[in-house]
């Protein structure tokens, strides 16, 4: 019993870290239309922002990390996205990749492309033991946070003025702006939330693994990007349940997967969401504009 | 007489291009040699991937993991018997046992590669517009995964060594005419042009009764196949790999050079690949300072990837169709105007993606 709450408290983890990563996928896809590839180099920057800094007190340091995911991304927006505004989805994503491949390198240039290790979340590393309960602090703590975010942002996005604003570009873009909304304003909002999540994970991601590389970003955007297909692309609720399930059901497959086939968990994995994908192609929470229009 | 050279012509010119151009660069021998033949195994796999890509207006970023499948089916065939049972001890008997000529091992790398896209293609293709592309991520995860884990066949992480080395500038040459062709005929078969009209506009295409996911399906094969392919003349060219040769880098290499010529046309995958390689090898040679005799076309970390990234994003920012915009290269302008001079497909036509997902944002101004 004890080991089940133990693995449950892991999955939902890791699961609320994948719903954030999916969360700043969906919220740039769904009011500009861009696959953002270039999160994970965002979640890379921040990171070394964070092994850069590392010298200042814990709470400084995370929150200059944040606000460097913050004020990358807005920059992004303001130098790069904006003057592709109205280009198809297809150019955008595959501009995003070059974006993030352009980041990526920068960090080579300047750090270098092997590994660091940071101490940063050294001590969340360890265990707290609840009544026979093991479990490891930064479990909860990314639990906590990303409960606390995802309130904030639900919150945000149904009683802010910017809020409703930013979803009624979702929604439907040319509505929006014939109704008044400012579209520069709510784009530079959608960037900023986004790297606010990317700095944010940048924290979780380099607490847990103590260790930062140029591709750190890759396997997150890889995880974001099925979990927001998986969640009904375009859906912002539907991206942080596909990240919760993607979460869940690796540690699921990481406790019943016998030893001779957990090398192949990913596999496995990946092929459970085609699986999902054969059976519901619009994903678990399929938005209304899903279906084929004219 | 004219129709038929109107027919051939852009696939001859592309293939004189790219015959001239080898034959120019690799006249010197040695290291650009060596670099001309790397060029050229990208060109094979750029032209397996627009295949898909082009034709379908989908993205894949799921095709390198056919190239990686190509790449270790033609080794455990050709890596020597001998060899064979000191690099992988743990292999299964009668592979162990296998062994076949390059040519024949490419093919069947080709074949293998094929069929396991038709097998996934059958869940992926069920996708609507941009989600299809993203799901095939997803197929490369698996194929890396696997391809990490499966130490008595792939020899895991590491490296696999023992590949001969024996892709030369003809063999390699004459697999690029050859994906060139199988790619400009495909496009003109009956199941090319349904695809290509449900990539202009999926709805009406699906109307006048194409079935899209069938056309995509068959696309998706025939595109691994070629791509496939290409994996197994890389391997013979570096001789040792391992799974990370077919992950990102690759990917997004194969795909710049794609997009940089223009995606929606054969003449632009392979205007693209000459470009990006051209680009990447002066670059890479600047980078280093010295005649470069190793993986030159992988790119070395820094400040070259960050000029092809820069480039790839000044030309979607500039010319979003890229460098040809979708242009075939056709037979000169004679006496009656319009005679030939361009292909069907104009850029401003479908601007990109036309199916549903794109909609939303293809209104914007």
């Amino acid at each position: 019993m004890t080991t089940v709450i133990q693995d449950l408290v892991a999955g939902l983890s890791l699961g609320g870290l994948y719903a954030l990563f999916a969360l700043g996928i969906a919220l740039i896809f769904g009011v500009a239309g861009i696959m953002n590839f270039a999160q994970g180099a965002m979640i890379a920057v921040s990171a070394y922002v964070l092994f850069g800094l590392a010298d200042l007190p814990w709470p400084l340091l995370a929150l200059a990390t944040v606000v460097s995911g913050i004020v990358l991304a807005v920059l992004l927006e303001a130098v790069v996205f904006r003057r592709a505004r109205g280009a198809d989805q297809t150019t955008l994503l595959i501009m995003s990749f070059g974006v993030g491949v352009i980041l990526q390198a920068a960090l080579v240039l300047i750090a270098g492309s092997e590994p660091h290790s940071v101490t940063f979340g050294a001590s969340l590393n360890k265990e707290l033991v609840i009544s026979g309960l093991s479990i490891p602090r930064i479990d909860l703590l990314t639990l906590v946070t990303a409960v606390v975010l995802m309130v904030a942002l639900g919150t945000f996005l149904r009683r802010t003025t910017m809020g409703i604003q930013l979803r009624a570009a979702a929604e439907d873009f040319r509505m929006a702006r014939h109704l008044g909304v400012r579209v520069n304003r709510v784009m530079l909002a959608t960037f900023a939330l986004s790297g606010l999540l990317a700095g944010v994970s940048a924290v979780l991601i380099t607490a847990r693994s103590g260790t930062l590389s140029p591709t750190m970003g890759f396997e997150p955007v890889l995880v974001a990007f099925v979990a927001t297909v998986i969640g009904g692309l375009g859906s912002i609720y539907g991206a942080a349940a596909g990240g919760m399930v993607l979460g869940l059901l690796t540690i699921l497959l990481q406790v019943v997967l016998p030893a001779g086939l957990q090398p192949y968990r990913d596999a496995i994995l990946f092929s459970i969401v085609i699986f999902v994908l054969l059976v519901r192609p619009e994903g678990i929470i399929p938005t209304a504009r899903a279906g084929t229009r004219v | 007489m004219r129709a038929f050279g109107r027919a051939v012509w852009p696939l001859a010119s592309l293939c004189l291009l790219v015959v001239a151009l080898a034959l120019a660069f690799a006249g010197g021998g040695g290291s650009v040699e060596h670099s001309v033949i790397g060029a050229l195994i990208y060109l094979v796999m750029v032209v397996g991937l627009y295949i898909f890509i082009g034709n379908s207006g989908v993205l894949s970023f799921g095709h390198i993991a056919f190239a990686a499948i190509g790449a270790y089916v033609s080794a455990l065939l050709t890596i020597p018997v001998t060899n064979k049972a000191i690099v992988l001890p743990e292999l299964p008997g009668w592979i162990s046992t296998l062994h076949t000529s390059t040519l024949v091992a490419t093919l069947i790398a080709a074949a293998i590669a094929g069929l396991l896209a038709l097998i996934v293609s059958v869940p992926l293709m069920r996708l609507v517009g941009i989600a299809a592309g993203i799901a095939t991520v997803a197929l490369l995860v698996i194929v890396q995964n696997v391809a990490q884990g499966w130490k008595a066949v792939t020899g895991g992480v590491g490296t696999l060594t023992g590949v001969p080395l024996d892709a030369s500038l003809g063999m390699v040459l004459g697999w690029a005419i050859a994906a060139m062709a199988v790619a400009y005929l495909y496009q003109r078969t009956a199941s090319g042009l349904r695809l290509r009209s449900a990539r202009e506009d999926e709805v009406a295409a699906r109307a006048i009764g194409v079935r899209v996911e069938r056309e995509r399906r068959i696309a998706f094969s025939l595109s691994a196949m070629v791509v496939g392919a290409g994996g197994s003349l890389y391997a013979h060219y570096v001789g040792a790999f391992g799974p990370e040769n077919f992950y990102v880098q690759m990917t997004f290499l194969t795909l710049a050079m794609l997009i940089v010529g223009g995606m929606r046309s054969l003449a632009g995958a392979v205007v693209g690949t000459l470009v990006l390689s051209l680009v990447a090898e002066v670059l890479s040679r600047w980078e280093s300072s010295q005649a470069v005799g190793g993986v030159t076309i992988g790119l070395p970390n820094g400040s070259a990837e960050i000029l092809v990234a820069a480039l790839l994003v000044l030309v979607l920012l500039l010319r979003p169709q890229g460098l040809l915009a979708g242009r075939e290269i056709g037979l000169p302008r004679r006496r009656r105007g319009g005679d030939g001079a361009t292909d069907v497909d104009r850029p401003g036509a479908g601007a990109g993606l036309s199916s549903v997902g794109a909609s939303q944002t293809a209104e914007r101004p």
